[in-house]
């Protein structure tokens, strides 16, 4: 069988520009 | 020991391994093994990559760590899969994703290294231990901060004449005093919602990056906290959430003051009452925003992202609707076929949610940005003309006007960065 390797997406948390 | 010879990034294991030493690289050392749920995952904190493996992909690397062969890895992998495996694939799956990358320039410590993945992040002072984060985060400080979000909610609710408005934002005579001092607030109030971030992430273990970024055509302070994936789903949400939960802190002690002063309980002046308003105004609209831009990747997306355990959902999202509209390169048909079948399963629906949000963000952007910015351009230009340089209106109105410049042109200089980092697997 075939190691499947997926990416993991970055924890990015955010607050606006006023 | 580095090959000087050939012109790869990873380096070798040499001695008494020799008979895989062309094979097995000694970065596979540095890769960090966690569980998720049926999963594992494995990652480089110097790098800030991270992948999703099934438990075979976990065993063999950790095999290699342990010293064995590629040989005896593979076979260790397949005993686990019950099946047969191909290490060598695997091994070069790895390396495709960068997880086996020479150590990062001054990454000497894997555990005390910042997970950012472009460079050009700034470092934060790591002065806090986490114990004393902790403080911030135990039972007591949750039960705090909920308690602000009913109690501000409630005052919201029964206080009609406490609700914010866009008046709001002109809390001093002078408008253009009031514009700047809005904006100079709500830097203050969006700094302290990542520095809660990032204590969050410092009780959890976990180091922070910042950057400035952009979700859609608007400007954000970002932390990054990548490496929070190491650790368990249900420890992730804290520090998703503690952005709000300063938020709502604020906003509760704003609202009592102001209802306070309303009932006559206290005595404040009335240009701190104004000042007040336009505090809550501010966090009104960021936690309202936190909420409804989850396809935007808000703090609200990593939550409910985390709460149906994918691993990769907005580029699924986005490759998704791309097919939809207008099909996809080959390039990105590729990286589609790469992301795993949960996160291509909830992209299907959370697909629509994006392709509805992105349509109102834009009408939102015509009907209501772009009206203000042009008429708020328009006012501090002529102030431009009418000021002489000696005044501080001048200065006021070229700082305001510099500002709204920065918010057109920022985006899209940020999105052609942002897109180069992808591109180079540096920033997901």
């Amino acid at each position: 069988m075939k190691i499947e390797i997926r990416r993991v997406e970055s924890a990015r948390l955010t607050a606006n520009f006023p | 020991m580095a090959r000087p010879s050939t012109p790869k990034s990873w380096e070798v294991l040499i001695g008494e391994q020799s008979e895989t030493s062309a094979e097995v690289p000694a970065t596979v050392r540095l890769l960090v093994i966690a569980p998720d749920g049926d999963e594992f995952i494995l990652g480089r904190n110097d790098l800030g990559v991270y992948v999703a493996v099934p438990e075979p992909g976990a065993v063999f690397v950790r095999a290699l760590q342990d010293g064995c062969s590629l040989a005896d890895a593979t076979a260790r992998a397949g005993a686990t899969a019950g099946a047969e495996v191909n290490g060598g694939e695997f091994l070069d799956g790895l390396r495709a994703a960068g997880l086996l990358d020479r150590q990062r320039a001054g990454g000497t410590s894997q555990t005390a290294e910042s997970a950012d993945g472009d460079g050009r992040s700034i470092r934060w002072f790591e002065g806090i231990s986490p114990r004393t984060a902790r403080v911030f985060f135990g039972r007591p400080a949750w039960a705090l901060y909920v308690g602000a979000a009913v109690a501000a909610a409630m005052v919201l609710a029964t206080r009609p004449a406490l609700r914010p408005s866009y008046s709001h934002v002109w809390w001093l005579p002078d408008p253009l005093l009031s514009l700047v001092t809005y904006v100079l607030l709500g830097f203050v109030l969006a700094a302290l919602h990542e520095v809660w971030h990032w204590l969050a992430g410092r009780s959890a273990g976990v180091p922070a990056a910042f950057r400035i970024s952009r979700r859609g055509a608007y400007l954000v302070f970002e932390t990054d906290l990548s490496q929070i994936v190491t650790v368990n789903r249900t420890a992730r949400y804290g520090p998703f959430l503690a952005g709000m939960a300063f938020d709502v802190t604020v906003l509760a002690g704003a609202l009592a003051a102001r209802a306070a002063y309303g009932s006559g309980v206290v005595e404040i002046p009335p240009s701190l009452d104004r000042l007040l308003a336009a505090v809550v105004l501010a966090l009104v609209i960021g936690i309202v925003w936190q909420w409804s831009a989850l396809f935007l990747r808000s703090d609200g997306y990593a939550v409910l992202a985390n709460a149906l355990r994918c691993h990769n959902l907005f580029r699924a999202t986005v490759l998704t609707t791309k097919w939809r509209i207008w099909g996809l390169s080959g390039e990105e048909a590729a990286e589609f076929g790469a992301i795993g079948p949960r996160d291509r399963a909830v992209a299907r629906w959370f697909g629509l949610v994006y392709l509805l949000g992105m349509i109102g963000t834009l009408w939102a952007i015509l009907i209501f940005a772009l009206p203000f910015l042009l008429s708020t351009g328009a006012w501090v230009s002529a102030n431009l003309a009418a000021y002489s340089l000696s005044s501080v209106a001048f200065w006021e109105s070229l700082a305001v006007l510099v500002y709204l410049v920065a918010g057109v042109v920022g985006p899209a200089v940020i999105a052609w960065r942002e897109r180069r980092l992808r591109r180079a697997g540096a920033l997901l």
